[in-house]
C-alpha cells in the first residue's frame, strides 16, 4: 500500500482541504482584480491546480504560501490579459489615471496638510465604527481605487511584497511602483476620512 | 530622516493599520461546488468530456481520420458520378439526361453574366461596400464592448458599478 502523501486524494480530503484555503485564495484575488466574479473563476483555477498538486500539498506545511502565490501570479495575469483586451475601448473614453493624477511632489505638497487632518479623521472612524462597518469601508476604498494604484497597494500591505519585488513582478519602473502606491494610501486615506464624518456612530463599546 | 520620509511612513503606518485588521473575505458557496463539479469532469472518460479535454494524441487521430474520411467521400463521389453518367448515356433516359445538362448550363451562363456584372463595378465601391460591411458587422461588438467596459466591468473609474 502507497504511503498517504502519495495515495490520490478522495474528494472528502480535498473538500477538507479547501474549506480550509478557499476564503485566503478568494480574498487575494478579489482584492487585486476588485471583482468577486473574476475572483471566484481564479479561485476556481487555483484549487484546480492545487488538486493537480495534491499528492505534494495535502501535507505540506507551505500549501497556504503556494496557495497564495498562484492566487497572486493568476490575478496578475488575468489583470494583464483584461487590460491588453479592453485597453482599445476604455482608452477611447478615459484618459489614462497617470495622465491626469497630481505629480509626486504636488502629492507631496499636499500630503502636509492632508496628513494630520486624514489621521485624525480616520482615527475618528474606527473609534466610532464597528468592526464590520469599518472592514466594508476599507475594501469599498480598495476598490474604488484605479487597478494601478490597488494593485501594487495591494501586494505592498497584503502580500508584503518589497517595491523592488513589486516593480520586477508587475514590470514597472521603480519609482511609478513607489508613486503609485503613495497615491493609492493618500486616496485612501482621503476616502476613509471623508466617511468617516458621514458614518454613523457604532453604540458605544462597538469597537472592537 | 527627512519631514518628507516622516510623512510618508506616517500614511504608510496608517494604512497598514487600516489593512490589518480587516479579516479575509468569505469565498461564494458555489465556488466550492464549482471546483468538485470541474474536477468530477476530468475523472470522467475522455469520450464523455469536451473535445477541448481529449488526450492529444486522441484529438490528433480524430482531426487525420476526419480528413480522410473527407478525402474518401470526394473521390468516391466522384467515382460514381463518373460511373452514373456513363450508365446514364446508354439508358432510355438519356434525353432527361440532356436537359438536366441543358439546365446546369444555363445556370453557369447565369454565373458568368453575375461575374461580367462584378467586373464591371469600379474597384473603389466594391472595396467602400466591403469596407462598410465589416463595419456594420464590428460595430455592435465594439459598442457591446465600450457597454460593458463602462457600465459593468472597469472598477477603474469612479463611479463605476461596484462589484
Amino acid at each position: 500500500m502507497p504511503p498517504a502523501s502519495q495515495r490520490p486524494i478522495d474528494a472528502h480530503e480535498f473538500t477538507t482541504f479547501m474549506r480550509a484555503y478557499r476564503d485566503m485564495v478568494y480574498t487575494t484575488a478579489a482584492r487585486l482584480t476588485a471583482n468577486a466574479a473574476q475572483a471566484e473563476d481564479i479561485a476556481q483555477e487555483v484549487f484546480l491546480k492545487a488538486y493537480e498538486s495534491s499528492a505534494e500539498l495535502r501535507a505540506s506545511p507551505t500549501a497556504r504560501g503556494w496557495l497564495k502565490t498562484v492566487a497572486t501570479h493568476l490575478a496578475l495575469n488575468h489583470l494583464t490579459r483584461y487590460r491588453r483586451r479592453w485597453r482599445l475601448f476604455t482608452e477611447l473614453i478615459t484618459r489614462d489615471a497617470d495622465d491626469e493624477g497630481p505629480s509626486a511632489d504636488a502629492l507631496e505638497n499636499t500630503l502636509d496638510s492632508r496628513l494630520d487632518c486624514a489621521e485624525a479623521a480616520v482615527d475618528e472612524l474606527f473609534a466610532r465604527t464597528d468592526a464590520e462597518q469599518r472592514y466594508a469601508l476599507v475594501e469599498r476604498a480598495l476598490e474604488r481605487l484605479p487597478s494601478h494604484q490597488r494593485v501594487p497597494l495591494v501586494l505592498f500591505h497584503f502580500e508584503e511584497m518589497s517595491y523592488q519585488e513589486i516593480a520586477a513582478r508587475l514590470d514597472v519602473p521603480l519609482g511609478k511602483v513607489k508613486t503609485d502606491i503613495l497615491r493609492g494610501r493618500l486616496v485612501m486615506a482621503a476616502w476613509l476620512a471623508r466617511s468617516g464624518l458621514d458614518a454613523p456612530a457604532a453604540p458605544s463599546g462597538a469597537r472592537s | 530622516m527627512t519631514a518628507r520620509e516622516d510623512r510618508r511612513q506616517r500614511l504608510e503606518g496608517l494604512m497598514q493599520r487600516a489593512f490589518d485588521e480587516v479579516p479575509p473575505r468569505r469565498a461564494p458557496a458555489t465556488l466550492e461546488r464549482r471546483v468538485l463539479w470541474e474536477i468530477e469532469q476530468r475523472t470522467l472518460r475522455p469520450w464523455r468530456r469536451g473535445f477541448a479535454h481529449w488526450p492529444r494524441t486522441a484529438r490528433a487521430v480524430l482531426i487525420v481520420s476526419c480528413c480522410a474520411s473527407l478525402a474518401l467521400v470526394l473521390l468516391g463521389s466522384r467515382e460514381i458520378m463518373t460511373r452514373l453518367a456513363a450508365l446514364l448515356a446508354g439508358s432510355g433516359i438519356a434525353g432527361h439526361w440532356e436537359s438536366l445538362r441543358r439546365t446546369g448550363a444555363a445556370a453557369a451562363s447565369l454565373g458568368a453574366v453575375a461575374l461580367e456584372v462584378l467586373r464591371a463595378i469600379p474597384t473603389e465601391w466594391l472595396l467602400g461596400g466591403l469596407l462598410a460591411t465589416a463595419l456594420l458587422y464590428a460595430a455592435p461588438f465594439a459598442l457591446a464592448a465600450l457597454g460593458y467596459s463602462t457600465l459593468y466591468a472597469t472598477p477603474e473609474r469612479p463611479g463605476a458599478r461596484p462589484t
